[in-house]
């Protein structure tokens, strides 16, 4: 069983070789001669205006969200697709509710405006 | 379990002891962020030791893909400065933390004890789509729609949280708007 996945170890492993690989070689392979002028934050050529990091709108915290909540639906009727036609009426009643209810929050969530980007 | 999963499990373990290492030491809270991601895809790995294939997916997609974005998200809103009063605790609450942690360590450890002689392999198909599918839409349907409730309940907090406006509440600012325009309009310029 554990075979099958040995490919996805070696990309993992491959990958977090070629990402180190990357960072080493360039700290190692290329020429450093610090200036002040150098070592400042590079922001296009002017200088730096205000802090860092800025704090984001809340609207990606919520779109965000709405991501996360409709994206665990998918990953639900995933495995259930799979199994439709041994599940039978059950199985395809319990997924309407499942979805009627998830329906009802996108409703919601429409007539609340948090679809609406510009507010 | 056989020896490449005693492998797997030894490696996968001790990668998620360090992002959890890293989560809870870390200043810095993006750092703290990345960490959890570690911890999360070395869970999935553990779950594949456990014949749980689908879950090891699903923990990848859902964990790694959405739910660390979305602390990220909400460091970004709260603004990622790093902690600067880290003020060491009382040694009372430092005595009190490792007992509780004692306390855990040993309800897990009687109970694995327990359970330990009960174990056996898992049925054949245990992990996979479809066998994960027949357990969940046959036996387990409350819970199955109680998450349809958990995650309307997600939504409902959020939009709290962030305050949305209703559609009458923005037709009634836009008209507000408008007549402040309007009225600025009719004054005349000193």
């Amino acid at each position: 069983m554990l075979s099958a996945y040995l490919p996805v170890f070696l990309m993992l492993l491959v990958a977090t070789l070629v990402a180190l690989g990357m960072f080493t070689a360039t700290s190692l392979a290329g020429p450093k001669k610090p200036t002040p002028e150098k070592l400042l934050p590079y922001e296009s050529g002017s200088n730096t205006t205000g802090a860092s990091h800025l704090r984001q709108s809340v609207k990606f915290y919520l779109t965000a969200i709405s991501f996360v909540v409709f994206d665990i639906e998918a990953a639900f009727i995933y495995p259930w697709a799979a199994l439709f036609r041994d599940l039978g009426w059950v199985g395809f009643v319990a997924m309407v509710i499942f979805l009627a209810v998830l329906a009802i929050t996108l409703v919601y969530e429409w007539k609340k405006g948090a679809l609406e980007w510009e507010r | 379990m056989t020896d490449a999963k005693f492998l797997l499990f030894f490696f996968c373990a001790a990668i998620a002891l360090a992002g959890a290492i890293g989560t809870i030491a870390s200043k810095l809270p993006l750092r703290a962020a990345m960490s959890l991601l570690v911890t999360i895809i070395a869970l999935a790995g553990l779950y594949l030791t456990l014949d749980a294939q689908l879950l090891a997916a699903i923990q990848v997609l859902v964990y790694a893909g959405a739910v660390v974005v979305l602390f990220v998200f909400v460091i970004m809103l709260i603004g990622p400065a790093p902690e600067t009063s880290s003020a060491p605790g009382s040694v009372v609450w430092r005595m009190l933390s490792l007992v509780g942690i004692a306390m855990i360590t040993a309800t897990f450890a009687f109970s694995f004890v327990d359970v330990a002689s009960t174990w056996v392999a898992p049925p054949a198909g245990f992990g996979t789509v479809r066998g994960v599918a027949g357990e969940m839409y046959t036996k387990a349907l409350v819970p199955f729609e109680i998450v349809a409730m958990t995650l309307t309940t997600a939504i409902v907090g959020a939009l709290a949280i962030a305050r949305s406006k209703t559609a009458s509440e923005l037709a009634e600012m836009k008209r507000r708007r408008v007549a402040e325009d309007a009225s600025a309009a009719a004054q005349p310029a000193e």
